[in-house]
């Protein structure tokens, strides 16, 4: 008999497996679909997987859980999972907190999958081992280096460059340790006894209108608490044009537009940290997700090139940075990672929505669109990603809209055309303030199908205006506006499509991130001609892609790795070039389904 | 008692408020073919027509599809009746002669391409240089070609500026009373258009026509 049989206990439920002789305990538990969290990638040095047995005949412990018991104490009933090699059949529970599920599925919603990469690679961006270090490993910078290296097994390891921090500033008294290793590569920081729960991760995303976070526990892998904050760089200009404008102006304007973003995640990473009862300093990672002009005032880099025609980012990606450099007041020798921007005004905010869904490696043909004001799309082609942006504008956010407002509770965010009027829904059930994006879109269509709006955008109820609800009403001209910033999102989506050779009907999934959230109805945006008539399981709203996705870049190796490969994958296709623009864009003025007919190119 | 010639001006001026462009050429021919001189359909059909597209467009029902669909009609219609005037030995005159072009830096040329067809359709000869188009050759096309006015457009809050450096080298080259300059685009507004000294705004390619028109008014030209 080759199978072992075993039954695992993980929260409520009971779960019956068979392995084969001699898999690791850790292999199983991710095919029976428990997938756990291996902090050291099973390599038997951080401690963190352990189990409770709880029947059966337990195996031979590994040296590497041997010695960890020893210095640990744990009771001789919990094993750790990556180690344990089964031989006979067991009963095993499954710490609630160690279970990757539960975590994905609060930072993702319903949509991502079990077949992301990063389920299979929980590793964060900054951890912490507790190491027994002797005098003489402590003697000298190389042997200590080489000790605590060979010590986690690290294929390869170096000193932080920041020289004032080196370890060596630890007294050398005490033998027990916590070594703050970036990425598997570089040694932040050696503190002096056991520290290893103290290690916080903050995920950033820098917008041009909001500044949002999320505080993360590395240890866990698990969200602390989220906030957001206006951008307090509006007082320079309220889109990114104006931004470069203004950062071009005069010498000192890049420094000013830095120092207001600084301010207001300063003031972000303050709350979050009260709230979550933490230290700011316990955070050692940042993974900032800015778009293109974010990425570049955050990190000090000229604007100038992203301006002017052609409009190209100075960078695409960057190196790490410590955050003291950046002016983060966290952890002194916490380290900055930062999405890569993908080509002209697609940047950071993008990639890690992209890397967040996992469509760089995911085999189909993909489309991905961000609703906001740079109306940003990828498409997936086989190994090829193509990227765009369209410039729709504001109209989605509310703005330039005369009853439009961000989603914000009190903002209509959906509608239904019944028995002669609107039925509307506000955001938090709130007293009814205006209409979000979402709303705009659901106006639209249930006007289209109630006949209040041709397709061409004409409004016929006789007055130039549709009533929405008491005392509020849409315009004409809001309804202009927002067919422009429609018409740009349909037009480069179809002329990617073109560009890649790819018919829509021929897409294996369209992730629609952004302003929308999940509020708006899929159906409604078919029926304006948002989107192509994909059958409903096809399209997947991401909420918030850009911070889901800095998050995992803060958790997950893999993500880090396609993060790294991702621009080598990526062409940026400027609309700006394409010959058939102004056609398409006059088509795709029209509303309702009509311009995703076949064949009506 | 002649209905039929009637019948044909409706018909051609239904096609370009309807923005017909496959039926327009075809409808003014037969216009033409009914007897009616060139010059009586241009002005009792086409202009008509035109101006009705753009009282339709300020009211709000034209959007631009309907606009552009309007102004090709009438180009596709008054091909074929400047044809006819050419080969009577007439020809008609020219409302004025307009350089247009998108300032250096920026692409967007939907907007600039629409007052463009709309001043083309209004009866004024244009001279398109396309998008980001640098300063200078505004000017030396303007002086080259002997024209009555230079049209601006922009669409970026950073590329607004290069309609500026069009007067400041306008000024400097003490070309500025030779040629009107008429400015506009979606960042664009009328106080910004008068502090760099332009002499003319547009909010739209319909309100163009009028402007250009407004500017030349009282004024000879400079072509023959
Ligand atoms: C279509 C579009 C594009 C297309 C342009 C294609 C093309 N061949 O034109 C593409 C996708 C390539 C593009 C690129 C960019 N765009 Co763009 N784009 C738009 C969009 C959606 C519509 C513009 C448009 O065509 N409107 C329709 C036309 C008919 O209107 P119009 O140009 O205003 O013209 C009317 C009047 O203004 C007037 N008029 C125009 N010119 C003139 C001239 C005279 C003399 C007169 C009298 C009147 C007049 O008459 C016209 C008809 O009535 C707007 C956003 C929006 N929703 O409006 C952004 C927008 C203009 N773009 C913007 C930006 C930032 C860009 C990019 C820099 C960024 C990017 N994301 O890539 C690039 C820059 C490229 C470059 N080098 O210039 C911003 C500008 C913001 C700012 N503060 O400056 C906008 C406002 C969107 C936004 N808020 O982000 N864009
Ligand atoms: S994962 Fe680190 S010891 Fe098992």
């Amino acid at each position: 008999m080759n199978k072992v049989k075993l039954k695992f206990l993980a929260g409520a439920k009971i779960i019956k497996a068979e392995a084969s002789r001699g898999q690791t305990l850790s292999r199983v538990l991710f095919r029976a679909g428990l997938p756990i969290k291996l902090y050291c990638q099973g390599r038997g040095i951080c401690g963190r997987c352990l189990v409770e047995i709880k029947s059966g005949r337990l195996p031979e412990e590994t040296e590497a859980e041997k010695k960890l018991r020893l210095e640990r104490r744990f009771p001789p009933c919990f094993r750790l999972a990556c180690q344990l090699r089964l031989h006979q059949p067991l009963t095993v529970r499954i710490p609630d907190d160690l279970l990757l599920l539960p975590e994905i599925k609060s930072l993702a919603g319903r949509f991502i999958g079990k077949d992301q990469t990063w389920l299979r690679d929980y590793n964060p961006l900054v951890k912490k081992y507790v190491l027994q270090l002797s005098r003489e490993d402590l003697s000298e910078e190389e042997r200590l280096v080489s000790a605590i290296k060979s010590g986690l097994g690290l294929k390869q390891l170096a000193l932080t460059p920041d020289a004032e921090h080196k370890p060596k500033s630890v007294g050398a008294s005490r033998r027990q340790f916590t070594a703050v290793i970036y990425d598997d590569r570089l040694l932040l920081h050696l503190e002096g006894g056991r520290t290893d729960d103290r290690i916080l991760g903050l995920a950033l995303d820098l917008g041009t209108t909001t500044v949002s976070a999320r505080l993360l526990d590395l240890v866990q892998g698990k969200p602390l608490a989220s906030a957001s904050v206006a951008n307090p760089q509006a007082a320079f200009g309220a889109d990114l044009i104006s931004r470069i404008a203004f950062a071009i102006e005069r010498p000192g304007n890049l420094k000013r537009l830095r120092r207001a973003a600084l301010k207001s995640i300063a003031q972000l990473t303050e709350v979050l940290a009260r709230e979550a009862g933490v230290k700011t300093r316990w955070v050692y990672a940042v993974c900032l997700a800015g778009n293109a002009v974010m990425n570049h005032i955050f990190l000090n880099q000229p604007v100038d090139s992203l301006g002017r025609a052609p409009f190209r980012p100075a960078f695409l990606s960057h190196e790490p940075v410590p955050a003291s450099e950046i002016g983060l007041r966290l952890n002194p020798q916490a380290m900055v990672f930062t999405s890569p921007n993908l080509g002209g005004f697609v940047g950071g905010d993008i990639s890690s929505g992209l890397l967040y869904t996992g469509l760089p490696d995911k085999p189909g043909n993909y489309l991905y669109v961000d609703l906001g004001t740079n109306g940003e799309i990828a498409l997936k082609k086989g190994k090829k990603i193509l990227v765009a942006s369209t410039a729709a504008g504001p109209a989605f956010e509310g703005s330039g809209i005369s009853c439009g407002q961000p989603a914000l509770p009190g903002a209509i965010e959906y509608v239904k055309w019944s028995e002669g009027r609107f039925k509307y829904r506000t955001i938090g059930r709130k007293k009814l303030s205006g209409l979000c994006g979402s709303g705009l879109l659901s106006v639209l269509a249930e006007s289209l199908r109630a006949g209040w709006l041709l397709p061409s955008g004409r409004i016929t109820t006789g007055r130039s205006e549709i009533p929405v609800a008491p005392g509020l009403t849409l315009s004409q001209l809001d309804i202009r506006k927002l067919q422009l910033a429609l018409a740009a999102i349909k037009s480069g989506t179809r002329l990617l499509l073109g560009t890649a050779g790819l018919d829509w009907t021929e897409l294996d999934g369209l992730y629609l991130a952004g302003v929308f959230g999940s509020s708006v109805d899929p159906a409604q945006c078919i029926a304006v001609g948002l989107l192509p008539p994909l059958p409903r399981r096809k399209i997947i709203f991401t909420g918030n892609a850009s911070l889901a996705g800095a998050e995992m870049l803060l958790l997950s190796g893999e993500a880090r790795k396609s993060a790294a490969r991702l621009p080598l994958k990526v062409q940026h296709v400027s609309l700006a070039e394409q010959e058939n623009f102004q056609g398409e864009f006059l088509k795709a003025l029209s509303l309702g389904r009509r311009y995703w007919r076949k064949n009506d190119v | 008692m002649k209905p039929e010639p009637n019948n044909h001006l409706q018909a051609l001026s239904q096609a370009i408020v309807q923005g017909l462009v496959d039926e327009a050429g075809p409808l003014a021919e037969k216009a033409l073919a009914a007897g009616l001189p060139p010059l009586q359909v241009i002005e009792q059909a086409c202009v008509p027509a035109i101006e009705e597209v753009g009282r339709l467009w300020e009211a709000g029902d034209y959007f631009l599809p309907e606009l552009i669909a309007g102004a090709e009609a009438m180009k596709a219609a008054m091909t074929v009746l400047q044809e006819a005037l050419k080969s009577s030995g007439q020809s008609l005159k020219s409302a004025g002669r307009v350089v247009i072009g998108t300032v250096e830096g920026d692409i967007h040329d939907i907007g600039k391409n629409l007052v463009a067809s709309m001043l083309r359709a209004s009866g004024f000869e244009v001279i398109d240089l396309g998008a980001d188009v640098k300063v200078e050759r505004f000017v030396e096309t303007a002086e080259r070609e002997k024209a009555d006015i230079i049209a601006l457009s922009a669409l970026l809050t950073t590329t607004m500026l290069n309609q500026k450096r069009v007067v400041e080298l306008l000024v400097s080259l003490g070309l500025k009373d030779k040629f009107k300059v008429m400015v506009g685009g979606a960042p664009v507004t009328e106080k910004f258009a008068r502090e760099i000294g332009a002499d003319g705004y547009g909010e739209s390619a319909v309100q163009a026509v009028s402007v250009a028109r407004n500017l030349l008014a009282g004024r000879g030209g400079n072509h023959d």
